[in-house]
């Protein structure tokens, strides 16, 4: 995945200027920053869902601009997204919800018979994606009747039966206590190695980013402020980025200097 | 002069009308009164309510059946009309509503960016959405009554055309509800469907509606509710739910006949308000359980 000098404008607003950054396949990298630096747009762009005002995106060395609709469908169906807010559908059970993951490559009629009567190896292969993230018991239990981390494993799921070649996780431990932010952090990694994706996570907690993943690139006012291995970040930097984020965790999630 | 905001100038004119169509139509509680010996029989009516008919008040042909076995007979044919106008309504509500709502073509919902596609987008489904909601208008603009009039006069008293007639206007306010509900159901799930490269068909039926659904099973409880006192009412036309045998002992001056009757009506619509309410509330909890 390859971004190419692009900016993203929302208006007056610009969310990236100017950023080209390299994922290679199979890599795992953790998106750090306050939150408003730039960081879900950035994410959005790896699947289509956000489109730059300049500068191109190549997933796999094709430029997602110049791809026709039905190949950039493909490129959505190969990109599992995990979203901040989970998106699920909450009245519908965990099943159906985790098939709606494969719809990019079913037909209407195909989707209603998931949802509706799932075949037997459907049914097989949601129990073998949610034995990955440890929740199988809960099957054909209804969504909203789970746990907040339950629900997320549920969206993790969903992703992962989207059969994917890259996860995208928005802020998957935003509203998580640190004890189970690393179970789902591990969690996240341990997939990713097992299946071979490649995984972008973003995070506004460093201390977490620097200890799950190899590469950690810092996102501030829509640049990059430094892409690097954990222990080459020097000790400025890393006050930088810090002081940053907690600032706007302190300023009730609003950054400071951003988007001026 | 006195400044007003836009507000009290809305409010003001609405109590001069309210006002004003009182005096037009010579509104006066003494004219009730005095009107035509007026309170005498309405005295002599509403003493009626205390003891309803249990028995005929004249002679009737041999072999009537008692009037409580008959009260509850056009009780029944009254919860068949309504049952039968309500899955109607359903069914062009559900039709309709399809027609009536923007879900299935809006823009933010439409991944794939075809010539086809853009094509329904801009002209298609905007052009079936519009007429779609005329269509609605004019059915929901007549009333239940008109409508049986106009069919009456159409086919002649026929089970159907009460069905009919009660099932256009209330399958009109069903789709447009429809319609509504399903369009401002939270978008969240339909957007990460969509982002998986799901159709906005499937976004529609798998990523929506399912959500909606406890909201249009309540809503149309609701409208089956209005159905039963409808297909009651439409007895006047000859159909013989009790609004027939309440208009024919009016007519006849039997007045406890007529609160035998409208006793057993009450006994109906407070039945299924009671059921209904039940389901409703359960169905709303249904939607509203969270770990």
């Amino acid at each position: 995945m390859l971004l190419r000098n692009v900016s993203v404008r929302y208006g007056a607003l610009t969310a990236l200027d100017s950023v080209s950054l390299e994922v290679q396949a199979g890599e795992a990298i953790a998106l750090v920053g306050p939150s408003g630096a730039g960081k879900t747009t950035l994410l959005k762009l790896f699947n289509g869902a956000v489109r730059p005002s300049t500068g191109e995106v190549s997933v796999d060395g094709r430029i997602l601009a110049a791809l026709s609709p039905a190949e950039l469908q493909q490129v959505r169906a190969d990109t599992g997204f995990i979203y901040q807010d989970l998106n699920l559908i909450p009245n519908l059970r965990v099943i159906q919800n985790i098939v709606t993951g494969r719809f990019g490559r079913r037909s209407l009629f195909g989707s209603a018979v998931d949802v509706l009567l799932p075949s037997r190896s459907t049914a097989r292969a949601v129990y073998r994606v949610l034995e990955q993230v440890g929740i199988e018991e809960k099957l054909y239990l209804r969504t909203d009747m789970l746990s907040g981390g339950q629900q997320q494993r549920v969206a993790i799921a969903r992703a992962l039966y989207q059969q994917p070649r890259a996860l995208l996780c928005d802020e998957p431990v935003a509203s998580v206590d640190p004890l189970r932010a690393r179970a789902v952090l591990a969690l996240l990694k341990k997939l990713s190695e097992d299946n071979g994706l490649t995984l972008c996570v973003s995070l506004h907690h460093l201390e977490l980013a620097k200890e799950f993943f190899p590469r950690l690139v810092a996102v501030r006012n829509g640049r990059i402020l430094f892409d690097k291995k954990p222990d080459a970040i020097t000790d400025q930097e890393y006050t930088e980025i810090y002081r940053l984020t907690h600032a706007a965790e302190n300023n009730n999630g609003e950054p400071e200097n951003t988007h001026q | 002069m006195i400044r007003l905001s836009r507000r009290r100038w809305v409010i003001i004119t609405i109590l001069i009308a309210g006002l004003w169509s009182c005096v037009a139509l010579d509104l006066n509680p003494a004219g009730l009164a005095i009107g035509a010996g007026g309170l005498g029989l309405a005295g002599e009516f509403f003493t009626h309510a205390l003891h309803p008919a249990l028995q005929y008040e004249s002679a009737v042909p041999a072999g009537t059946i008692p009037i409580l076995l008959r009260s509850l007979q056009a009780a029944w044919w009254t919860l068949i009309f309504a049952t039968t106008a309500i899955s109607l309504a359903v069914a062009i509500g559900m039709l309709l509503g399809f027609t009536a709502s923007t879900a299935w073509w809006s823009e933010d919902l439409t991944a794939r960016d075809t010539t086809w596609r853009r094509i329904i987008t801009a002209y298609l489904a905007p052009a079936i959405y519009g007429s779609t909601r005329i269509l609605i208008n004019l059915m929901r603009s007549i009333h239940e009554l008109l409508w049986a009039v106009l069919l009456l006069a159409a086919f002649g008293i026929h089970h159907m055309g009460a069905a009919i007639a009660i099932a256009i206007p209330c399958g009109g306010t069903l789709a447009k509800i429809f319609a509504e509900m399903i369009d401002e159901t939270p978008r969240d799930a339909a957007l990460a469907m969509r982002d998986a490269g799901a159709t906005p068909l499937q976004i529609y039926f798998i990523g929506l509606l399912p959500r909606a659904l406890p909201d249009i099973a309540a809503y149309t409880l609701y409208r089956f509710e209005c159905a039963l006192r409808t297909s009651a009412v439409l007895g006047f036309f000859g159909f013989p739910t009790l609004g027939f045998y309440i208009a024919a002992s009016f007519e006849n001056l039997h007045y406890a006949e007529v609160w035998t009757y409208l006793y057993v009506l009450f006994g109906l619509v407070a039945l299924v308000d009671w059921w209904s309410g039940k389901l409703r509330r359960n169905m709303l909890l249904w939607t509203q359980t969270t770990a």
